[in-house]
């Protein structure tokens, strides 16, 4: 569009008057300079005058043609459509209130999920150049649906073995993510910290440079050789450090080793979250080389005109020579590679590994606010259908005096605008509102739902959206108020022909709107049934009262590689932890409060714990690892450590046998417990109290008699099924413990059952446990419901969004029906109080009106169910143990909008039947 | 009265577009550089000329500014765009084109 076109439409809108003032005074110059002319040739003043006008030609008729000309033809049409849309929505405030806030509570919707949407999944990622980043994850050749992290070596083969990429980096969380920071000053407890392992590579592949300092370099990150350096984050430096701007070549203990902060990031880098607080090199052993294990994901920056497909087929090369060079480590290998971006909206478990998809959930609720807000849209159109029957005669009239069906149109869309603009402002306010209340809340299931705004981006969604609204609720009162023809007669007669096909084209409309709330409330339906499910769901334990926290010895000093043993890093573990394990224990039954004292090495209920081969004795040998067999068909158990009186603690019931107790020493006869699962798996028709079987992880395991059998517990509040366990004293562990989860053996998680609140112990517990060691943090505190609360975060958001947007839904489908019925009523007082005069009842013309209802609501109930048959699908991932077709629930959701509908017919007959017959027969 | 031609469609435009070309004129003297050009041949109502002006204007081979005038008063000058000088050369050519098809068709000797 020209410049010039756009300059004056502007004009013309706002500057009007000023464009008429220019206007005249061109002619003005234009007149006066013509009369000088002539007065020099010598005529008068008066003849000038004359001459020059004659010579002009008509002023007005050739200003109006400029006007046309520039196009202020539209401008004025356009503003006198807008004053006049704004001035009807004044004379009506109860017609705009409604209408304006059913638009704000549509598009507020839509704005504020369209804002998670986009913080997640839209926005480029605050990198340089993000859109050449990609992630790359191994795809487990036992399951090739699932994606994984990567092991150093592979790591190591994509970053010294392609082409396509400048950079490749690994980072880790888990092996050495996790540190104490100690402080010299006396009286500050230590504290434990997270942080993020990367490869020196990293900084390259993500595009970051230090704000100071600078990054680490290969030479500190060498096998067995790593250096103690680390960055600190943004946040931590300013929080922690006081923004100290000597900071660099600084030393802090952290794990009790000093290490020396080398730099500081920008305070734009937020790739790892606010909560990790520094970058460490990535912990190279000897042993982590060389195992199977993953944990470390992949990010790679793409060489600039590199397509992204030449790196896939690179990568599917490199892992096809992997598995022939060494069939043994990398059998079945494929890497997967996505867009970096995408890559964040998964969520991930505790090592990193993809467990679910932020994307789809989002997709679906952005789905479902589309429902309210057209719902929304069908509600503003029956309303403005209905006051258009009072426009009849002024459309007829125009379109009399000249006036185009497009002209018509265009005015009832223009006319709309105003209630649109009102709608849009305090969506934003309902928008802004809903983040405020989103992020107090704070539900972890969102990532980063801090760096959340409104900002310009959100906001031109929302006018873009208001835009669309406006066009699709104006539409059809535009074509059918338009459908008037010239010449048509303006009496009553013809008035009723305009109600009923109007009053049609309403029923269609709230038909629509039953079927949109029916589809939300289902699927609301089904997440809350879903939720009633997992709060049923049997744990096993009883988790009230239970206060847990993490104490874990740094692992520096607490093991060393000792080689290796069926492919994962072997070590020995130090005696230290397990006796400050004792020490705490004995010291924490003193403190008040504290009912009872117990600890385990994997912390309740946060999800699937270790699974550990065993051998039963007496039984043939089951398939093991360097035999070839894939991880999931060895004979594995879950492995718990525990201290005697963990099942008391943990409200889990003995069956058979005894529980373990403080005869149980280091120097006496191995024991384990088994529950109830494993005896029934692995011991069917027999009784496995007094038999014997063997840990198969470490070398030279002795053998352990089972002594008890104890009640199942869920690994989480969402799973279904029972795993076999099996349980040790943790003061019986052997003195070597395998692969990377050789953190649990230095330390546990402790579970106190405390007799009023638990978190209010905490201060006591702390103090207690400080008094063993100071320099060992309670990390972690937390109630045990707290953790199983953590779960259910997800389907609990789920559940109340998809709720409240279904509420909202069918409040205004139910208003909707409400407006169809009032009028109709309306429209047929005369024929009720004819009936009543003749003798029929209240309750009968309330019959006759619902009979009336029904047949608008039937036909949305027909539609909407199929759109939610075929629409729950998408729920299906996010549901526990209710299939997407679960009959209560649409069975419930359709009788809910017949009952409103019913309601809905209640007001409008009481009125009706209400006004006396003789009234109502004047009524016209 | 000379003979005065009947201006046709399109030719007001073209005018204007060649005055204009000379030097930036307010509407006045794009008036008086037309008479001047066509020797007061073609004559045309004055004020037929803004309609005019304010379309080339919308088409973008005009720009127009306000300014002040020889007498110190307040006037909208027109200037030609790149544009108005491509559209200029354009049409000027085609009506020579045309001019010379047309005489030659009108001069032909009568059979």
């Amino acid at each position: 569009m020209r410049w010039a076109v756009i300059r004056s439409l502007i004009a013309g809108l706002l500057r009007r008057d000023r464009v008429e003032l220019d206007l005249a005074d061109e002619v003005e110059f234009h007149l006066d300079a013509r009369v000088r002319d002539l007065m020099r040739r010598g005529l008068s003043p008066a003849e000038a005058r004359r001459r020059a006008r004659l010579e002009f030609g008509s002023v007005e008729r050739y200003k109006e043609d400029v006007r046309r000309a520039r196009g202020l033809r539209l401008s004025d049409e356009l503003r006198s459509d807008l004053l006049y849309g704004w001035r009807s929505l004044r004379r009506a405030p109860g017609f705009t209130f409604i209408a304006a806030l059913s638009l704000a509570l549509g598009i507020g919707a839509n704005t504020l999920v369209f804002s998670l949407l986009d913080s997640t999944l839209l926005r480029p990622l605050n990198l340089p150049d993000s859109d050449r980043l990609v992630a790359i994850w191994t795809v487990p050749a036992e399951n090739p649906d699932q994606l994984g992290t990567s092991s150093i070596q592979r790591f190591v083969a994509l970053r010294d073995r392609t082409q396509s990429f400048e950079a490749i980096g690994a980072f880790n969380g888990i092996a050495c993510g996790v540190k104490t920071l100690g402080f010299d000053r006396d009286g500050v407890a230590a504290e434990r910290i997270l942080g993020q392992t990367v490869s020196p590579t990293m900084f390259q592949a993500l595009g970051v440079e230090p704000l100071m300092g600078r990054a680490f370099t290969e030479a500190e990150d060498i096998v067995d050789q790593v250096s103690p350096v680390i960055l600190l984050s943004h946040r931590s430096w300013v929080r922690r450090f006081e923004s100290d701007a000597a900071i660099v070549g600084k030393t802090v203990t952290l794990d009790r080793v000093p290490t020396t902060v080398i730099g500081v990031l920008p305070s734009s880098f937020d790739f790892f979250g606010n909560d990790r607080e520094f970058l460490a090199p990535l912990c190279l052993t000897r042993a982590q080389v060389d195992s199977r294990v993953g944990g470390n994901s992949i990010v790679g920056r793409l060489k600039r005109g590199v397509p992204i497909e030449r790196a896939r087929a690179e990568i599917e090369t490199l892992a096809a020579s992997l598995a022939m060079i060494d069939p043994a480590r990398h059998a079945g290998l494929s890497f997967r590679m996505e867009s970096l971006k995408r890559s964040q909206a998964r969520l991930l478990d505790g090592i990193g590994q993809p467990s679910g998809d932020y994307a789809t959930s989002l997709m679906t609720l952005q789905g479902a606010v589309g429902f309210v807000l057209l719902i929304a849209c069908a509600n503003v159109a029956g309303l403005l259908l209905a006051r258009g029957t009072g426009r009849q005669h002024e459309i007829a009239l125009r379109m009399t005096l000249g006036a185009g069906r497009a002209r018509i149109i265009r005015q009832v869309l223009t006319e709309s605008l105003p209630l649109t603009l009102l709608g849009a402002s305090l969506a934003v306010l309902i928008a802004w509102l809903g983040l405020k209340l989103l992020v107090s809340t704070a539900p972890s299931g969102i990532p980063r739902l801090d760096q959340v705004s409104l900002d310009l981006r959100l906001l031109s969604f929302t006018a873009a959206v208001a835009l669309l609204t406006s066009l699709i609720f104006a539409i059809v009162p535009a074509l059918h108020v338009s459908r008037i023809t010239s010449g048509a007669s303006f009496g009553p007669s013809q008035r009723t022909t305009w109600s009923a096909q109007h009053q049609r084209v309403r029923s269609v409309l709230v038909s629509g709107q039953v079927a949109l709330a029916l589809v939300l409330l289902v699927g609301a339906g089904l997440m809350i049934h879903s939720f009633v499910r997992v709060l049923e769901n049997e744990l096993g334990a009883d988790p009230r009262n239970l206060l847990t926290f993490d104490f874990r010895l740094p692992s520096r000093e607490s093991f060393r590689a000792v080689g290796a043993y069926r492919g994962l890093g072997l070590f020995e573990v130090s005696p230290v932890p397990a006796q400050t394990v004792e020490r705490v224990f004995d010291r924490l039954q003193n403190v008040p409060g504290v009912v009872a004292v117990a600890a385990v090495s994997s912390p309740p209920f946060v999800g699937p714990s270790v699974e550990m081969p065993i051998v039963i004795e007496g039984r043939p040998l089951p398939p093991t690892v360097t035999a070839g067999a894939p991880p999931n068909e060895q004979q594995t158990a879950d492995y718990f450590a525990i201290t005697p009186g963990f099942f008391k603690v943990m409200g889990i019931p003995v069956r058979r046998g005894r529980d373990f107790d403080s005869h149980d020493r280091a120097d006496a006869a191995p024991v384990v417990i088994i529950s109830e699962t494993m005896s029934r798996q692995f011991f069917p028709n027999e009784d496995p109290v007094g038999q014997s079987m063997r840990f198969d992880f470490v070398p030279n395991e002795r053998p352990r008699q089972i002594v008890g059998i104890v009640g199942d517990t869920l690994a989480g509040p969402l799973e279904t099924s029972h795993r076999p366990a099996i349980y040790v004293p943790h003061v019986q562990q052997g003195a070597t413990f395998v692969g990377p989860l050789v953190y649990l053996r230095i330390g546990m998680t402790f579970v106190l059952r405390t007799a009023g609140s638990p978190m209010s112990v905490l201060a006591e517990v702390k103090r207690a446990v400080a008094e063993v060691d100071r320099t060992t943090p309670v990390a972690s505190p937390r109630t045990v419901e707290q953790t199983l609360d953590g779960h259910l975060e997800r389907l609990r958001l789920s559940m109340w969004l998809l709720g409240v947007f279904g509420a909202v839904a069918a409040l205004l489908a139910g208003t909707g029906i409400y407006g169809v019925i009032a009028y109709s009523v309306a429209q047929r007082t005369r024929e009720f109080g004819l009936r009543m005069a003749l003798g029929a009842s209240a309750s009968s013309v309330f019959t006759m009106v619902f009979r009336y209802a029904t047949r608008i609501v039937v036909s949305g109930l027909g539609l909407g169910l199929a759109a939610a048959f075929l629409l729950s699908g998408v729920l299906q991932a996010s549901l526990f143990q209710v299939t997407r077709t679960d009959p209560a629930t649409y069975v419930s959701v359709a009788v809910l909008l017949m009952v409103i509908a019913a309601l809905a017919c209640l007001i409008p007959v009481r009125r009706a039947t209400s006004v006396s017959p003789t009234v109502a027969l004047r009524h016209d | 009265m000379p003979e005065e031609a009947a201006l046709l469609p399109g030719t007001l435009d073209l005018l204007i577009l060649k005055a204009v070309s000379l030097a930036p004129e307010h509407g006045y003297g794009v008036l008086l550089r037309i008479e001047q050009i066509t020797g007061g041949a073609l004559l045309v109502e004055q004020g037929a000329l803004y309609p005019a002006l304010a379309r080339l204007e919308h088409q973008g081979l005009l720009d127009a500014e306000w300014g002040t005038s020889d007498n110190n008063r307040r006037a909208k000058y027109y200037r030609l765009t790149a544009a108005g000088r491509r559209r200029l050369k354009s049409e000027t050519d085609r009506w020579s084109r045309l001019a010379v098809a047309m005489t030659r068709a009108l001069s032909a000797q009568e059979v």
